[in-house]
């Protein structure tokens, strides 16, 4: 997996995070964003040119979307993660109509289509 | 014995391979519909199963292939592309040759085998194509009935200490049958309190397979002592109550203990849909709400899936035979007329009771064995997507059919014999009507044409429009040939319906060149020909530029109709009651009036007649008063003058033989109560005969 730190045009954060996402890297990941959280307002992350993902990362990423709600923070996909991705979304049941019960009725489920 | 087992197994197959090509056509359009690729998977084992239990082997061997390939489309390891899907048309087409094929191969069809197999292992990811055996030969389990499970699978936080993903489960699940899934994410803490390496994802499944709650229990063998599993088996092959089929979601969410009676009850009586109100009031979660609707949507779906399968299998029994009951029946009908017409002639009160119960019993039972000979039309339809797919390849067309009515039912009879002119009547609107992507991206029109086929009810009959969005009859083009053959003089003035109906004269043709496709101008003659000899009609109406549409128009059924009995001196003939609009009286002052022409008024229009007596070249004494029955055919009205109209009459169709086969103007003939013979009047050749006679 590799790890970069991008800033978008509005001073957002980008979280760009490339190969195979696994439970080997949600330890770091995790610290990773908590510190971004506390510098920024606005999250974006990037699984554009990941090749998989494991379930220990989708909770992470769901977790991680549950901290921005609290703070009242953004947390959102920059671009459509990659197809093999989206395809494991689907495998892992995390492709959603509806949103979960921490999201409120104004914020948009991170796995809505 | 054994020969009748093979051949119960070729009509299996034949239909298999038919929904085969309805499934391979349907994943050219969408290639990554998983239930798709499921059907196209299913019908290759069942082929290739059957086909290895009543001796055909060839079929076993090369099905095997090709299901080979369609097992990696399945387990995602191949992707459906558009040459996948030709390919395995190709083959579709080969197991059909294979299995008509009686004896030892010729070496062509074995060579075609080999080449298609080739082919095919370019294809696979692997190169050379490894033989895998497929997940459900794996199986063991010998019943192929069909169960659906709800799953709840909770697996515990520290699952991870085992070195098991729960994707990887959720894998082996899917590989299992047709499923939906969705995480329940409720438990996931923020990431403050996050302990990544905890599960904190429960997952919701809605599963359908053949495989049995052993094989389900089997795919957590390994993580027993770590998984909370609840299986239910929600639906097995239409063995639950009607009131279970349909589960509204408020019952689903009771039944999985999400929610209980008492909350759904207090929700009640606000308008808004229950899964909405359960969410508002925080009565439960999202997550389970969708996961619920997902079973709602899977169970819908397997259960239509059951019905359309039930509806197209059934009972197997002979065409022969069928048609064998229908004309037993025919004569019962005539029998029933006869005892019915002798016990009111005797005014024997108890006779003409039991003759009255007869005919009650006789009319129930010609309706229900008619019944049984109707189709639905779309399995005819379904053909004819390939037809337009192959041709518009062959022709580098872009065309997509689309169909509507294709559960309308005709005659078994009816809908074989209209094969042909459909086909005919395709092959024509793709050839002449569609034009060419560029030419159509010029005019404004989108780059694809459409061919539309429609089938539905009218009165007693049976409507199927052949529409298309080409360029429409050159009313110039066709009148300048007409002319140029001598079909018409060059001062002559025609209708657009009479102009259109130019196409029908035997060998028009305005095609510039003689394609393959859709022959060499002699077709539609013979299209209309097949069509007047089914009893039905063929019109015609085009708009230059905006397209054609062709409206044929066939009696429900060839064996029995509604018909209208009239006597003409001494003999009697009948009218298809579908073409009769009306009759009135013909006079000595009408015939006077028309001044020695054919014509009466009818409410202010003139209507051509025949006289029958005339046409047939009938002697005898002519009736003080006449009577006209005025019939409707392709948008003309023409009377048909007889002596007295009897009355209405079932007419149970027989054909003439083969001496009177050719004799125009009549189509059949018919036994009466009183064992006279009838004759069917061929209504649309009568007026095309004397029309013909009326330009000469």
């Amino acid at each position: 997996m590799e790890l970069v730190l991008d800033e978008g045009a509005k001073g957002e954060a980008i979280v760009r995070l490339s190969g195979e996402l696994t439970v080997a890297d949600v330890l770091a990941v995790r610290q990773t964003f908590l510190k971004v959280l506390e510098e920024s307002q606005e999250i974006l992350v990037d699984l554009g040119a990941a090749e998989t993902i494991d379930s220990y990362f989708l909770q992470l990423l769901c977790s991680a979307h549950r901290s921005c709600i609290l703070n009242q923070k953004k947390l959102s996909f920059s671009n459509p993660p990659s197809a093999s991705v989206q395809g494991i979304f689907a495998l892992a049941g995390f492709v959603r109509n509806q949103g979960c019960s921490q999201c409120p009725a104004n914020v948009k489920c991170l796995w809505s289509a | 014995m054994i020969d009748q087992a093979k051949e119960a197994f070729r009509e299996e197959a034949y239909e298999l391979l038919s929904e085969l090509e309805d499934s391979l056509l349907e994943l050219e359009e969408s290639p990554g519909d998983l239930d798709v690729i499921g059907k196209v998977f299913r019908a290759m084992h069942t082929i290739k199963g059957s086909g290895a239990m009543f001796g055909f082997d060839e079929v076993a061997a090369f099905t095997h292939e090709v299901e080979t390939i369609f097992d990696l489309v399945r387990n995602g390891e191949m992707s459906a592309s558009k040459e996948l899907v030709t390919l395995s048309l190709r083959a579709r087409d080969h197991i059909r040759i294979l299995l008509d094929h009686e004896g030892p191969l010729d070496d062509s069809v074995a060579g075609q085998g080999r080449d298609l197999v080739a082919a095919f292992r370019r294809l696979t990811p692997v190169q050379g194509g490894v033989q895998l055996s497929s997940p459900a030969e794996q199986s063991g389990r010998g019943g192929s009935f069909e169960e659906t499970f709800r799953i709840r699978m909770r697996l515990a936080s520290d699952i991870i200490l085992r070195g098991t993903d729960p994707l990887c489960l959720l894998e082996e699940i899917f590989e299992l049958g047709t499923c939906r899934v969705i995480a329940q994410t409720d438990e996931i803490p923020p990431l403050e309190d996050l302990e990544p390496e905890n599960c904190y994802i429960f997952w919701d499944l809605i599963l359908t397979t053949e495989k049995g709650v052993e094989a389900v229990r089997d795919v957590f063998i390994f993580v027993e002592d770590e998984v909370d599993l609840k299986i239910e088996c929600i639906d097995r092959d239409g063995s639950q109550d009607d009131e279970e089929v349909h589960r509204r979601l408020g019952e689903i969410l009771i039944a999985r203990g999400d929610v209980t009676d008492a909350q759904i009850a207090e929700l009640f009586a606000d308008k808004k849909p229950i899964g909405e109100l359960l969410v508002e009031s925080r009565a439960v979660s999202p997550g389970k709400v969708e996961s619920a609707l997902q079973e709602q949507e899977h169970l819908q779906k397997v259960q239509m899936q059951r019905k359309t399968q039930e509806a197209s299998s059934n009972i197997r029994v002979s065409a022969e035979r069928l048609d064998a009951l229908v004309n037993m029946v025919g004569e019962l009908v005539i029998v029933q007329a006869r005892l019915s017409q002798s016990a009111l002639s005797r005014g024997d009160a108890q006779l003409i009771s039991i003759a009255e119960d007869l005919e009650h019993l006789t009319n129930e039972l010609r309706d229900s064995s008619l019944t049984m000979r109707m189709l639905p039309i779309g399995s005819t339809f379904s053909k004819f997507k390939r037809l337009v797919r192959d041709l518009s390849q062959e022709l580098g067309k872009d065309i997509e059919l689309s169909t509507s009515g294709a559960d309308t039912e005709l005659d078994k009879t009816v809908i074989e014999k209209l094969n042909d002119p459909l086909i005919h009547l395709i092959r024509n609107s793709i050839d002449h009507g569609i034009e060419m992507p560029e030419q159509r991206q010029a005019m404004g029109k989108s780059r694809q044409g459409t061919v539309h086929l429609s089938a539905s009810h009218s009165g007693d009959s049976v409507v199927i429009e052949i529409r298309d969005d080409g360029k429409g009859l050159d009313r110039g083009a066709l009148l300048a040939k007409a002319v140029d053959r001598g079909l018409i003089a060059p001062e002559a003035k025609l209708s657009d319906r009479e102009i259109h109906e130019l196409i029908f004269a035997p060998g028009f043709s305005t095609a510039q060149a003689v394609t393959s496709v859709s022959g060499r101008g002699v077709g539609m003659d013979v299209v209309k020909r097949a069509i007047d000899a089914l009893r039905g009609t063929i019109a015609i109406e085009s708009d230059i530029g905006k397209g054609t549409c062709i409206r044929v128009k066939m009696p429900l059924t060839l064996a029995i109709v509604e018909s209208l009995l009239v006597y003409v001196a001494g003999d009697h003939y009948v009218l298809p009651l579908s073409s009769v609009e009306e009759c009135i009286e013909l006079t000595r002052e009408d015939i006077d009036a028309a001044h020695g022409r054919d014509l009466i008024p009818v409410r202010g229009q003139l209507v051509p007649y025949i006289s029958l007596r005339k046409h047939f070249d009938i002697q005898g004494e002519l009736p003080s008063i006449e009577q006209i029955v005025i019939t409707r055919v392709n948008d003309l009205r023409v009377g048909f003058v007889v002596d007295h109209v009897i009355g209405e009459h079932q007419t149970v169709i027989k054909s003439l033989g083969r001496i009177y086969r050719d004799v125009e103007g009549v189509s059949g003939a018919t036994v009466l109560g009183d064992g006279d013979v009838a004759l069917i009047l061929d209504v649309p050749n009568l007026v095309r005969t004397v029309e013909e006679q009326a330009v000469v």
